[in-house]
């Protein structure tokens, strides 16, 4: 494997950053992985990279009320949850990520099985030195259209 | 999984008091504590010349206290020192492992007897420092940013178990009504509080503000209400475990060596360990009701000790939340999954019940340090089949096999331990 197509974690938030979902895909048995891997996390063959369709389903989410540090900077308080998910892709792999464009304080109606696609959503992690904003990019889901 | 190569026995067994300790009381006082209650119920005495190593659980005083390798520092405290001294980390299982990895010292023949500590100082930081902290504990690189905390994690399995099983926050609450009756009966817990008497404090505390007084019908009425406010659904406070300073510790020796210490050694029978993906997403099978982990150890655990789910007379299991127990009974095979809860509602986990569960009050009310946890599950253990728990917690029929099931972080490190008074 070439050091230009290697798996790495920098490259995956690479790619988010620039809007596209990358996994990885085993030569050998064609199982996917996302977060992708280097090893496969079925055979442990060396994987390659691979574009996914950024569509899933809800498998279980919960509104958070008290949240983590990267997310009340971004305004959310116990009066205005967040909902954070676990999707699993239609290439049947699984991540986590903030789940947008629903009623957070109202979780008793988000569905579960609710069809998703991946969104884009950025966190400021600190400033250069010329004081320009740093971010780092996730995955997110928001219901599909 | 092979047996123990020689029986290996507890012959004492001890804790602090649990609670917001700090700045009153610091990891090395605690310690010391936890090591003279220890020494006391040893029934011969133990000396520390008699001790081949320390094995100490502690999660993170790196990030809580600054300090890092505090296995040497808390051997030097009571006369270990020049011998082995090592930290074990997993997360809130941080001294499960380091137990199990001093029953094997023994069982391997290296060592003949061994302390096992486990120390937490949580109350220095504010509750947003302690939730940074244990954030550590989940994976940063793929969960943290999706905005996982470890209420949001359980609570994401809670809310997986409520959707295939029809499981209800009512059901949750049963689990917490009877942490807080279990204790109100130990006095080393946080929590000595029943649910009733917090309800009344919170009454006459409005009385007292000419504030309006809450009218609750019951318990289940409080737990509903505003006072219990949501902390990441379907999770509330009192779904929680506490932030708790304390420390805890157990001697252990060979069988050629136990009868020094005891006439009545607690046998341990029976040792599982489990691991997991570190994120909830990536487990395996999917699985989102319950823990892989947990699953994997009992039956390590089983298979040692020759015993299944229906010998165990009493557990203490990780109930960091109310749903972490109830996941646990089902995990552990005491029920099918989906089962737990009807049980739980029949009063079958309470300390008349056909299998106590947590009848030191578990992480609940006893409190969570987390690196002290599980050798505190273990105390419980020994008191409980020693028929020496305090106040009006012991059991009242002969407890002749117990278990102990320690989770580090939303699962991915699980010890479960069986405990038995005959020799198996
Ligand atoms: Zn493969």
């Amino acid at each position: 494997m070439s050091e230009e197509n290697l798996v790495t974690v920098d490259k995956y938030f690479n790619f988010l950053s620039e809007k596209k979902l990358m996994g990885s895909k085993c030569p050998k048995c064609e199982h996917i992985d996302l977060p992708p891997r280097r090893l496969c996390s079925k055979c442990l063959s060396e994987s390659e990279w691979i574009e996914l369709s950024g569509k899933g389903v809800l498998k279980t989410f919960s509104s958070i009320y008290v949240g983590a540090k990267a997310m009340t900077q971004k305004g959310y308080n116990r009066k205005k949850p967040y909902v954070f998910a676990v999707c699993q892709m239609d290439e049947g792999c699984s991540v986590s990520g903030q789940l947008i464009g629903v009623e957070e304080d109202k979780p008793k109606e988000i569905p579960f099985d609710m069809p998703v696609q991946v969104v884009y959503l950025k966190t400021q992690t600190g400033e250069d030195k010329e004081g320009n904003p740093i971010y780092r990019w996730d995955v997110g889901f928001e219901p599909q259209k | 999984m092979k047996k123990l190569n020689r029986r290996v026995a507890v012959v004492g067994a001890a804790m602090s008091k649990f609670g917001i300790n700090y700045p009153r009381l610091r990891s090395i006082d605690m310690w010391q504590e936890a090591w003279i209650n220890a020494v006391k119920l040893t029934d011969k005495g133990i000396s520390p010349k008699d001790i081949d190593e320390l094995f100490l659980g502690n999660f993170t005083a790196d990030l809580f206290n600054h300090q890092g390798h505090m296995a040497p520092q808390m051997a030097d405290l009571v006369g270990l020192v020049p011998k082995p001294a090592s930290r074990f980390e997993g997360a809130c299982a941080s001294s499960g492992i380091a137990f199990r990895q001093g029953v094997m010292s023994i069982a391997s023949g290296v060592n003949d007897v061994v302390c096992i500590g486990g120390v937490e100082q949580m109350n220095e930081l504010n509750t947003e420092g302690v939730t940074g902290a244990l954030a550590a504990a989940a994976d940063t690189t793929y969960e943290y940013f999706a905005g996982a905390t470890f209420p949001g994690l359980y609570a994401a399995i809670a809310n997986a178990h409520f959707h295939e099983f029809g499981t209800t926050p009512k059901d949750l609450w049963n689990i917490a009504i009877k942490a807080y009756e279990n204790g109100h009966e130990n006095p080393f817990a946080q929590e000595q509080h029943t649910l009733k008497e917090i309800m009344e404090n919170k009454k006459n505390k409005a009385i007292k503000r000419g504030k309006p007084v809450p009218e609750w019908k019951d318990e289940y009425d409080f737990l509903g209400s505003r006072s219990n406010p949501m902390i990441a659904y379907p999770l509330r406070l009192f779904d929680c475990s506490l932030i708790t300073d304390g420390a805890a510790c157990v001697f252990l020796a060979s069988e050629e060596n136990a009868y020094k210490y005891t006439d009545n050694p607690i046998w341990v029978s029976g040792i599982g360990q489990g691991s997991a993906s570190l994120s909830l997403h990536d487990r395996d099978g999917g699985l989102l009701t319950g823990l892989n982990a947990t699953r994997e150890a009992a039956r390590q655990a089983y298979e040692m000790s020759g015993l299944g789910p229906k010998d165990i007379q009493i557990a203490e299991v990780h109930d960091c939340f109310t749903i972490a127990e109830l996941a646990a009974l089902e995990d552990l095979g005491f029920y099918e999954p989906g089962k737990a809860a009807t049980a739980i509602n029949n009063g079958e986990t309470k300390r008349d019940g056909i299998r106590p569960i947590n009848t030191s009050g578990g992480l609940k009310t006893k409190g969570h340090p987390v690196g002290a946890t599980g050798v505190g599950q273990i105390v419980e253990v020994f008191k409980q089949m020693r028929g020496i728990a305090e106040r009006n917690r012991q059991v009242k029929k002969d407890i002749k096999i117990g278990m102990s099931h320690n989770v580090g972080g939303s699962g991915a490190t699980v010890v479960v331990n069986i405990f038995t008074k005959e020799k198996i």
